[in-house]
């Protein structure tokens, strides 16, 4: 029934998880360059241009769908891992940050996820990994995920990373929920994504909001992340010595304490 | 009624949402094969009950609402064949709820072909704008040409020859320069270049004009020619690609495309002036510039009471004639016969002027000339 490689899997760790995927003889998985953590004899790596989803499509099929890719700010290559060896082979792939790699299985999720970019990690093969416009320039400009996010179609696993903890949520018919902006992980295409001013420019300013909140409505799945990698990166650069942040821990005395340790 | 697909989703249901039949008639809409919890059970839901919004990623899904045992059920219909059924053929109570969604739809369409409009035409600007760059080259030539001053030009001019002029064979004694200078300056008596005449020793029937008023005429053309009138014709014309400073724009043309592609590739080594110049022999004008020097050409030649036939003649025998000799002019010189019907309607509508035949003779000027 399903035209993709099945695989097996297994996620290891807790914060700084890897996965490693069991494949088959024949049997292939992709993922973006640079993800592959290590895979045993017998696995080849052959990188290709787009996301190597359609091999019969030729020339400019490959050049679009790579041409799309470079859209998304990602490599225009993606690499294909091929189990040429005897037996049961292992490959694994490395989140590169803090947080949690979710296994969906495209099929029971209805064929189709739209994640956010930067946020897929590999995948069976013949998942095609595409963008899906944001078409409404208000989310596109305020709702923390940009203009462009990543499409996934296929009826195999796909693995998808994000930082912190993640939440899986299932929106019945109408329900909706207002999401800090750049939580967002993933949705199914039948919920809404809209924005939501805050409501008064006091808790505009001073709410640490921002001005806005993401808002999905239901039905269907979406996936949030507790911790986005931007903001984990503003924190470490706010505290960065070279930046002018203290390399002590929760000293009272501040700056002061800088003083006092001689810089 | 026909009946249509669509996603159920409630909230005892598959989060991605159950594909199911529903069958529009008068009552309500008649969702068939819906399994619920295990059992198959035909549901009627009254068009009253419904609450119509559109939604999902795109903004582009219908979505049908509705509460049911203190359940919120709703139906969402993404395909596009299937919306615009549903928004043609809804039976009419129906149709009166999706009016609203019908203008949103439609809205949420026109936008999205807007965008992607948008966004390609900001992927092809570059494209564009080497488009229009192109295409109003000639404007952007002209004018950048109109800004130089007649000194500078014959500077420029003196300049292109000196390196030209190693590649040349000059003919600077005997019979055949004097007579191209005397009759070159009758004819660019009133024109506001000092033109400075040169006869090559090259076999090849050509003749060229560069900026600023250095013409060279090669032998192979005068050798070429029967009589005197005939190469008027021919340097009447070059003198037009020289007052209508042709030839300096179709070098700065030459020259903006090399530091064009110079630009691009990042290769100057090749030298833009040298480059231009060795292109010089090979300038193209244009059909049109050559029509305009035939015809102002022509001009001069009343002017100074010269028989245009020969003018007529010589071009016509040249395209004729395939004598070995090869005839640069003519490649150069893109002559067609609409060219020579048109010089001879030109020369028809014109009042018949009293010519007087040049003084020359013009087989011991061929004689003076070097043989090979």
């Amino acid at each position: 029934m399903t035209q993709m490689h099945v695989i097996d899997y297994q996620i290891f760790g807790t914060e700084m998880q890897y996965v490693e995927i069991e494949l088959d003889p024949q049997e292939a998985a992709v993922a973006e360059a640079g993800g592959m953590m290590y895979m045993e004899d017998g696995i080849a790596m052959e990188t290709v241009f787009g996301d190597g989803s359609q091999q019969k499509s030729g020339f400019m099929g490959s050049l679009m769908g790579a041409g799309k890719r470079l859209l998304t700010g990602e490599s225009l290559f993606m690499t294909i891992f091929l189990n040429q060896g005897q037996g049961k082979k292992r490959v694994a792939f490395a989140a590169s940050y803090p947080g949690k790699i979710v296994p969906l299985h495209l099929q029971e999720l209805g064929g189709q996820i739209i994640c956010q970019k930067d946020s897929f990690l590999c995948a069976a093969k013949g998942v095609s990994v595409g963008i899906a416009f944001q078409k409404k320039l208000g989310v596109g400009l305020f709702g923390g995920e940009g203009f462009i996010m990543q499409k996934l179609e296929g009826d195999g696993y796909a693995f998808m990373h994000a930082g912190g903890t993640l939440s899986e949520k299932v929106l019945a018919p109408g329900e909706l929920i207002r999401v800090d902006t750049g939580c967002l992980v993933a949705l199914q295409p039948s919920v809404s994504y809209d924005i939501e001013y805050v409501g008064k420019i006091k808790s505009a300013l001073f709410g640490g909001e921002g001005l806005f909140f993401a808002t999905l409505r239901g039905p269907g799945k979406v996936w949030l992340q507790s911790l986005p990698l931007s903001r984990l990166a503003n924190r470490i650069y706010a505290v960065m010595p070279a930046r002018g942040g203290s390399s002590e821990e929760g000293s009272l005395l501040g700056g002061l304490g800088n003083v006092l340790g001689g810089r | 009624m026909k009946s249509f697909s669509a996603l159920y989703f409630g909230p005892d249901l598959p989060a991605q949402g159950t594909k199911i039949t529903v069958l529009p008639e008068n009552d309500g809409l008649h969702l068939q094969h819906c399994e619920i919890s295990g059992e198959t059970q035909e549901q009627l839901v009254a068009y009253d009950e419904l609450r119509v919004s559109t939604g999902g990623f795109d903004h582009d899904q219908i979505i049908l609402m509705w509460d049911k045992n203190e359940k919120t059920r709703s139906l969402i219909l993404a395909d596009k064949t299937t919306q615009d059924f549903l928004l043609e053929e809804a039976p009419p109570a129906l149709a009166a709820k999706l009016a609203q969604c019908k203008k949103h739809i439609n809205g949420t369409r026109q936008r999205m072909r807007a965008g992607w409009l948008v966004l390609a035409l900001f992927l092809l600007s570059p494209f564009i704008l080497l488009g229009v760059l192109v295409w109003k080259s000639d404007n952007v030539i002209d004018w950048a040409v109109s800004h130089v001053l007649i000194e500078d030009e014959q500077k420029f001019g003196d300049m292109v020859f000196e390196q030209y002029r190693p590649t040349l064979k000059l003919i600077t004694q005997g019979e055949a320069p004097r007579v191209i200078e005397e009759i070159g300056d009758k004819l660019g008596l009133d024109a506001p270049y000092k033109f400075k005449w040169h006869v090559a020793d090259n076999p090849a029937v050509n003749a060229f004009a560069i900026p600023g008023g250095h013409i060279v005429v090669f032998t192979g053309l005068i050798k070429a020619a029967q009589t005197p009138e005939e190469v008027t014709g021919v340097l009447a014309h070059e003198i037009q690609h020289v007052v209508q400073r042709h030839s300096l724009k179709a070098m700065v043309h030459n020259a903006g495309w090399r530091a064009t592609i110079a630009m691009v590739t990042g290769d100057w080594t090749g030298g833009m002036l040298g480059g231009a110049v060795t292109q010089l022999g090979v300038l193209k004008y244009g059909r049109d510039k050559e029509t305009e020097a035939d015809m102002k050409g022509l001009a001069l030649l009343k002017k100074i009471r010269v028989d245009p036939n020969g003018m007529v003649q010589f071009f016509e025998k040249l395209s004729k004639s395939g004598n070995g000799a090869p005839i640069e002019l003519l490649s150069t010189h893109p002559s067609s016969t609409e060219r020579m019907t048109a010089l001879r309607e030109a020369i028809k509508q014109q009042e018949p002027w009293h010519s007087e035949p040049l003084p020359y003779d013009w087989n011991a000027i061929k004689s003076s000339l070097p043989t090979r």
